[in-house]
């Protein structure tokens, strides 16, 4: 039976609407610029993934061939330690970090989760829903951890082990956590045991492409990692990567071994769309397309500051890799017509596309038409 | 009795304003308390309907804390959330979780969450504001 034509009508609005909102929607880290038409058909399929996609399925209508393929790409692109890595398509990057602190507290069930203030409110959650004990540590002006309140932190609780949630890339600032300076604070204390993970939803894919990106991935100290996959890369159904150390995964998969699965990913049924759509971006951009995608952001980035300056407009970014440019909280009448998530006293805008130079223009004009002499 | 702890900015409006919100709502106060701790307002209520009134003063901005947690304040220095879980430990009392609230004027404002909510009280007693 065809839908009803009051039926129809509602859906026509809701599509007429998502085309209005998209252009105004800047604040939030969404490349919104891709095309899927040559994966339509499958929807026809009723696919899943379920299951640990390197062990293969019984359930035939799945795409683990391709899941694997874009999991390879991440560990190449996070620099995973060849030969040692496992990982899965998430359902975003929440699920991510879940995998994460879940093989840091299964490795370490006494272990003390130690996370910034800048972190994402999702990982609190994930706290309390893991029941793991949890520190927040200071946060520095620039997002950053406070080193002094983490070493002073580690060295009270040394008898514990540290799992430390590192930012690479903060919700609202785009603050790196540095994972070198981490990594040498566990050392010079002496503590044998820790974990490292490292949140990098949206500069997990931006680092890999720039020529100084600092310490940020496993190569830097990282024991696991979270990366969207809808972030940069653009993809209408949030998506993401787990990715951590192969033999740690294995250690929690022999504790996990009585509930009769090996299988350590956190969801049932997997979503099998979103592993093929990532596998379609990544080939058909390449590496030097997404190179080309991070260069461009950047650069309107860098522009997106240099105009909200040159209007009075404190506005700032972490450092030249980031995307999030940083500045005061919008009068309400700007916030009304621009899609934009401010905390507290600041908000920001993240230059993904298809965001140009002729909307932060309009954008900085909205503001500086609208801010108090 | 079911207790909310509600963090403001200083001003003398704010009181009013979180009488005004839970009356709008059909929500009773049956025992109310604020405070200053520098720059913000602590406002320790209880009321009839804790859920509803936890709803009504989050959809209002309002930082409103549970009665499982207690909030602590302590000078803001490097290591003085472990030192505070450290005094825990020494007297048995399990942490769970400890979440910077706010921080102004040199001092922090802190919510812990302990397995022995009233032995932890009796412990921080020098630094708790409300429990």
């Amino acid at each position: 039976m065809p839908l009803a034509a009051d039926d129809q009508s509602r859906l026509d609005d809701l599509f007429t609407h998502f085309k209005e909102q998209r252009p105004r929607s800047i604040g939030y880290p969404c490349n919104q610029e891709f095309d899927y038409h040559e994966l339509f058909r499958f929807l026809e399929f009723s696919i899943n993934n379920v299951g640990d996609p390197f062990s293969g399925s019984n359930y035939r209508l799945n795409t683990h061939d391709f899941e694997r393929e874009v999991v390879a790409a991440f560990a190449r692109y996070t620099q995973a330690p060849e030969g040692d890595w496992w990982g899965y398509v998430t359902n975003g990057g929440t699920e991510g970090n879940m995998y994460g602190l879940y093989v840091a507290r299964e490795l370490h069930p006494q272990g003390m989760v130690y996370f910034s203030e800048d972190t994402h409110y999702s990982v609190a959650k994930i706290l309390r829903l893991q029941h793991t004990r949890s520190i927040m540590i200071k946060s520095q002006e620039n997002g950053q951890l406070d080193y002094d309140d983490l070493r002073e932190t580690l060295r009270i609780h040394r008898d514990v082990p540290p799992i430390i949630f590192a930012n690479i890339g903060t919700t609202m600032k785009g603050a790196v956590d540095d994972l070198a300076v981490i990594r040498a604070m566990l050392d010079d204390l002496a503590i044998a045991e820790s974990y490292i993970h490292a949140d990098a939803a949206l500069s997990g894919m931006i680092l890999p492409f720039v020529e100084k990106p600092g310490p940020w991935c496993f190569a830097d100290g990282a024991d696991s990692m979270s990366i969207s996959g809808h972030k940069l890369l653009g993809c209408p159904l949030p998506c993401g990567i787990a990715l951590a150390k192969k033999r740690n995964v294995d250690r929690i998969a022999r504790n996990v071994e009585y509930v009769g699965a090996l299988d350590t990913t956190i969801s049932g049924s997997r979503n099998a769309f979103t592993p093929l759509m990532l596998w379609h971006r990544l080939r058909t951009l390449g590496d030097d397309g997404i190179r080309d995608i991070v260069r461009r952001s950047l650069s309107l980035a860098a522009y997106a500051v240099e105009k909200l300056q040159a209007a009075d407009i404190q506005a700032w970014r972490h450092d030249e890799n980031s995307v999030t440019v940083t500045f005061p909280r919008p009068p309400d009448i700007v916030m009304k017509k621009w899609i934009i998530a401010p905390k507290k006293k600041i908000a920001h805008i993240i230059t993904l596309p298809p965001m140009n130079e002729v909307v932060v223009d309009e954008f900085v004009n909205d503001m500086k038409n609208n801010l108090k002499p | 009795m079911k207790q909310i702890t509600v963090l403001t900015r200083k001003s003398t409006d704010e009181l009013s304003r979180v009488v005004g919100i839970l009356a709008d709502a059909g929500i009773n106060i049956e025992e109310i308390d604020a405070e200053r701790v520098e720059e913000t307002g602590v406002i320790v209520l209880s009321v009839d309907k804790y859920d509803e009134a936890l709803r009504v003063l989050s959809s209002h901005g309002l930082r409103a804390i549970t009665q499982n947690a207690l909030v602590i304040r302590m000078e803001d220095k490097p290591g003085a959330l472990a030192a505070v879980s450290k005094r825990l430990q020494n007297a048995g009392v399990e942490m769970r979780s400890m979440h910077i609230l706010r921080r102004d004027a040199g001092h922090s404002l802190v919510s812990l969450v302990v397995t022995d909510h009233v032995q932890a009280a009796a412990v921080l007693a020098d630094i708790v504001v409300a429990s």
